[in-house]
């Protein structure tokens, strides 16, 4: 196979964004993936589609306000319908002891940046959402979060990187990294070796297993996330909702339907690429959307699916460069949290792998800060 | 759907247009990517009444090879929100939700109130 500059492993949302953003810069970049993306059983499938600023901690504040200056344009950038609105979403509590925690939260985030969260008292969100349970005392609302089709914007990203030259290679696992002189020389697929300059390791929960054949191993575990969605119905919900301690994200998307994810999980075997749907998790998840919102008692589940995302140790995505070896850069264990942060993830990336400088907004979140590697 | 266009989805109102184009932009080769990009199939009777439509819009679309069903999901057909939710407070949660605590037993540094919600995990 021809040489490139940089080999992506994984063609979700996190890996498309970064070959985009490398491809625009003029970079030769390849774009990895074991199936045919929009892959099953993966993380971008699904995930719950919220673009979400507020209840961000750390280095993960700086990047979504970032992706979020790249969400405005994004879908006229990539010349793609991602389905983004930008219509605001609420954290709400039904308890009137979170108060003290929620407002301290508020503060926190309104010194990192994210200047438009703010406390909204429980009639001030049923002016929003008028269905809302009248048990929501409060939340946090914040106008400039919102949701997107995360299948759509993993296609839009590597539609767009394919446009500006990426090559992309659907059916073609990544099987070893092949290293001589301390640095990375190849990466090696059943059709042989692709020889490159830099591999990012963007491979959600399927990682580790490469990380582990380079000696680099990580505290990155998988999760199986599960979402289900609803029959179309007329809009009447047009921001984001969660509910503290209850694990639900809830949405209204533009074809009707209601999508909920939020946390209960499915199962299956991550290693076999096999993800099941858990009915419990189902019902739980139902059981929370009646909570939140009575009126939706009568609206119809028709589908459920699942896909293994990756989760690392401190509940922060792991990006940078590895320790020990020239060339590899890894952008995985995203927690959950990966999605809306996809966009400002490709640019800064990009931007290491292009002059080997680690931008601030990434300086806290290498791997470097698991120096005990995998623990028991 | 403009005037001219025929409804291929009828639960989520996609149109044949709207499906052509997207075989042809992203270079579809399944009913299952047509129905991930599209919509078509997503709806209340899970592709019964279109996924033939899908298959025919392929074929017409100049895909050669089995572009499979959709793949079918749970629950198979709708089911109320709240006939899922009855009795589900009583369920054991062999589960909790998916995250750093429960995967590794330990909870995230400084998150007085990064209490779980909305993770844009599921």
């Amino acid at each position: 196979m021809r040489a490139v500059d940089v080999v992506v492993v994984g063609a979700g949302v996190i890996g498309s964004a970064i070959a985009y953003n490398l491809a625009k810069a003029g970079v030769e970049v390849a774009l990895c993936d074991r199936a045919q993306p929009p892959a099953g059983a993966t993380a971008s499938g699904a995930s719950a589609g919220g673009v979400r600023q507020q209840n961000r901690i750390g280095a993960e504040m700086d990047l979504a306000l970032r992706a979020v200056e790249i969400w405005r344009d994004l879908e006229s950038e990539l010349e793609a319908d991602l389905l983004y609105r930008r219509d605001g979403m609420a954290i709400c509590i039904d308890d009137e002891t979170l108060l003290p925690a929620l407002r301290r939260r508020i503060e926190r985030e309104r010194e990192a940046g994210l200047t438009d969260v703010s406390l909204a008292g429980g009639d001030e969100l049923r002016r929003i959402v008028p269905d809302l349970s009248p048990e929501i005392v409060a939340g946090s609302w914040c106008g400039s979060d919102g949701h997107a089709d995360p299948i759509r914007t993993t296609v839009g990203f590597a539609r767009a990187a394919a446009a500006r030259g990426a090559s992309i290679h659907p059916g073609t696992p990544v099987l070893d990294l092949m290293r001589s002189g301390g640095r990375v020389r190849a990466v090696m697929t059943p059709e042989g070796p692709l020889p490159c300059r830099h591999v990012v390791l963007a491979a959600g929960p399927w990682t580790p297993a490469l990380l582990r054949r380079i000696g680099c191993p990580l505290p990155i575990r998988p999760g199986c996330l599960q979402m289900q969605a609803t029959a179309a119905m007329p809009a009447r919900l047009s921001p984001v909702l969660g509910w503290v301690g209850h694990g639900i994200s809830l949405k209204q998307v533009p074809g009707g339907a209601y999508v909920v994810g939020g946390g209960w999980p499915g199962r299956g075997e991550p290693e076999r690429y096999q993800a099941d749907v858990i009915p419990e998790s189902m019902r739980k998840s139902a059981a929370v959307v009646v909570g939140l919102i009575p009126a939706l008692a009568g609206v119809p589940v028709v589908r459920a699916w699942v896909g293994w995302e990756s989760f690392s140790e401190d509940d922060q995505p792991v990006i940078g460069a590895l320790p020990g070896i020239e060339g590899v850069t890894v952008a995985a264990g995203f927690s959950g949290h990966g999605f809306a942060l996809a966009p400002a993830v490709g640019e800064a990336v990009a931007r290491t792998v292009m002059d080997g400088r680690v931008p601030d907004v990434l300086k806290p979140l290498g791997p470097q800060r698991f120096a005990g590697g995998v623990p028991a | 759907m403009d005037s001219e266009d025929v409804v291929l989805c009828r639960c989520q109102g996609v149109g044949t247009d709207a499906v052509m184009a997207a075989i042809a932009r992203h270079g579809l080769l399944t009913c299952d990517q047509v129905k991930k990009l599209t919509g078509a199939g997503m709806g209340w009777c899970q592709g019964r009444t279109c996924a033939p439509l899908l298959a025919a819009a392929l074929a017409a679309a100049g895909v050669a090879g089995d572009p499979g069903p959709p793949r079918v999901r749970p629950p198979l057909r709708p089911v109320p929100l709240a006939v899922l939710a009855a009795g589900a407070d009583a369920l054991p949660a062999p589960l909790g939700t998916v995250s750093a605590k429960v995967l590794w037993g330990r909870s995230s540094g400084d998150t007085t109130l990064t209490l779980e919600p909305e993770p844009d995990r599921p």
